[in-house]
């Protein structure tokens, strides 16, 4: 059922997403035209176009970052929360698989915006030396750096754990939205300024809970710890603290989720 | 057929006198295969499990008969029928009577009126 | 069989009471009204049976179950108010019922489609008011549930499309489920209802056979709801 679901919440957000991902694209291509030759005349005409049209793809793509970001929010809310919640929260699916479907649906667009910002940006610098250039500026990384090769799977590993980093930090930030949706319509009235509180609330309780829990773990000795890692190859403890960030990033995430579903379930309310 | 329903009786009495009717004029003729229970109800817009209970009360009157697999059928035995015929009048006339004694008119008005009624209608004709 | 339960059902909107202790039963292959006037608590019970909202206390069972994933495949739902995204076509729709629930009867749905001039790829923001009212009815109505909770299907319409509604139900339910109406149109409905309950103020106060009210009162249905609902 998840897949259908994540199939219809693409359906319901691709008609604004697929579109607006294509203007960027679009966008870059003039972009492209007005550094490499709008840019380049001396006519003032042309050069005001190539500023307008290299402004427009700046603000393209900032809008697609900005649309992925309020359709999160809003599809939560709209969907699962008022009106379109009579169908959807009757659907015969569990309420996990509900924020599943909407969290992977908001990251699989700020994936494709990222995707496209990258593409759009090559198109931006595309000209026919680029391949050169490209090939050279690696020619220099070789000689620069011999261990390149020997510090490749470091490298891979690194990009891993800063994705991995970058999906739980995103869902963090959905779910944040999600609990307090969540728990501010589980209210009969006031929805929306109960949410918006909720959006608050929620963090600076988690502050609370982090300061307690920094405090205990102060008071345990934990010197042991540090010298350990202090001696650790420079290489490991990079990975260490990346997984470390990540896990403390996942904590409030989890516990936004666990709060999201609870409300979802037993506290459903809907105007 | 013409559905229509008053409001102070049960709605299951009434499609039982709706249908005899029927049967009787002819609207179902004898042997005639009848529609389903859900087309009836849907016909007549009432609840399925009404109809049913109707059809059933015919059953039992003889006025229709099931088999098993084919459905239920109008019946063939003419002389039921015209029972059937003569018990409707009879309800007619019975509803008439308490009419007339309620507004109080005599035998011989009553009498009277009915002939000058079928008088009306010989000379139209 | 009970499809659905209520045991002192009680569910209040902050302070103000919308349903007090309600406990009835819902046998299957019953067609109920439940009838009652605006505010009585009509709507507050059906979404407390689609776990729309959460009861204050009592419980409410579908099929032996407390609503949630399990009912919901067994329960097929129209709501009061149009809930059908604007941005959606006619095929999006029927994919739409046909991906969730397994007893969805795509054929049937789009028979009554074409049956009513419809065209699949018109989204539902060119439809009148009327049109996106049938359109949801017949997609609740094309699926074999063994419950139907029907809120207000016919409240707003022309009478037309009220008698194309109800023998749309009549003629799609499935002979085992049970059908549950909710309305203040009474007149309208009683001909196709086994049996009424009378909501007031959050209470039951009537639970009786359409047949049994006319018999032994010798007044419709409709008739006996003015008598008690007197202002």
């Amino acid at each position: 059922m998840l897949r259908k679901l994540i199939k219809h919440e693409l359906r319901a957000t691709g008609r604004m997403m697929g579109p607006m991902l294509l203007i960027v694209l679009v966008a870059a291509v003039g972009g492209n035209i007005s550094t490499y030759r709008l840019l380049e005349t001396s006519n003032g005409v042309l050069n005001t176009l190539g500023i307008v049209l290299l402004s427009a793809f700046f603000i393209a793509i900032l809008t697609s970052g900005v649309m992925a970001f309020a359709l999160m929010v809003e599809r939560f809310y709209k969907n699962l929360l008022r009106d379109e919640g009579y169908l959807t929260m009757t659907l015969p699916v569990s309420v996990h698989e509900h924020i599943w479907a909407k969290l992977l649906t908001s990251l699989i667009w700020w994936i494709a915006v990222l995707a496209v910002a990258a593409v759009s940006m090559l198109i931006l610098v595309f000209s026919r030396n680029m391949m050169q250039e490209i090939g050279d500026i690696l020619a220099q990384l070789h000689i620069a750096d011999l261990n390149l090769a020997q510090n490749l799977p470091h490298l891979v590993l690194f990009c891993v754990e800063l994705a991995l980093l970058l999906a739980v930090g995103g869902a963090c930030v959905c779910l944040h939205f999600y609990a307090a949706l969540a728990v501010g319509c589980s209210f009969t009235h006031h929805k929306d300024a109960l949410s918006v509180a909720g959006f608050f609330v929620l963090p600076a309780i988690w502050h609370v809970i982090q300061r307690v829990a920094m405090f205990l773990i102060n008071l345990m000795n934990l010197e042991g710890v540090g010298l350990w890692l202090q001696g650790l190859p420079q290489a490991t403890q990079t990975h260490l603290t990346m997984l470390g960030v990540t896990v403390v990033t996942a904590i409030p995430a989890a516990l936004y989720y666990v709060l999201t579903a609870h409300f979802l379930k037993n506290r459903l309310n809907l105007g | 057929m013409r559905w229509s329903f008053a409001n102070d009786l049960p709605i299951y009495t009434q499609l039982v006198e709706q249908i005899k009717v029927g049967v009787v004029t002819g609207a179902f003729p004898p042997g005639e295969r009848l529609p389903s229970v859900r087309d009836l109800a849907t016909e007549a817009g009432v609840n399925p499990n009404t109809m049913q209970r109707a059809l059933a009360q015919l059953e039992s009157e003889g006025l229709v008969y099931s088999q098993r697999t084919a459905g239920r059928f109008v019946t063939e035995d003419e002389a039921r029928i015209g029972e059937a015929k003569r018990d409707l009048a009879q309800k007619h006339v019975a509803r008439f009577m308490e009419a007339m004694r309620s507004l109080a008119i005599s035998r011989e008005e009553t009498l009277s009126l009915l002939e000058a009624e079928y008088g009306k209608e010989t000379g139209d004709e | 069989m009970n499809v659905l339960t209520c045991n002192a059902l009680s569910k209040a909107y902050g302070k103000t009471p919308a349903l007090s202790g309600v406990s009835l039963n819902v046998e299957s292959g019953h067609i109920v009204g439940l009838l009652g006037p605006n505010g009585s608590g009509k709507t507050t019970l059906i979404k407390l049976a689609n776990g729309l909202l959460t009861p204050d206390d009592g419980t409410i069972t579908v099929c032996g179950m407390r609503p949630g994933k399990g009912s919901h495949a067994l329960v097929s739902y129209l709501p009061e108010r149009a809930v059908l995204p604007e941005w959606m076509s006619v095929t999006q729709i029927l994919d739409f019922y046909a991906d969730f629930y397994a007893d969805f009867n795509r054929d049937a749905a789009q028979e009554m489609i074409r049956h009513l001039g419809i065209e699949e790829k018109q989204r539902i923001r060119q439809m009148s008011k009327g049109t996106r009212e049938k359109v949801q009815l017949i997609m609740v109505m094309s699926r074999q549930a063994k419950l139907y909770l029907l809120d207000e299907p016919i409240g707003g319409v022309d009478p037309a499309t009220r008698d194309y509604i109800l023998s749309t139900i009549i003629s799609n339910y499935n002979p085992e489920a049970a059908v549950v109406i909710s309305t203040h149109l009474i007149a309208d409905v009683e001909k196709i209802l086994d049996d009424v309950i009378f909501l007031n103020r959050g209470c039951v106060v009537l639970e009786n056979s359409v047949d049994e009210i006319r018999e032994t009162r010798g007044v419709s249905v409709d008739a006996l709801f003015r008598e008690v609902f007197k202002c």
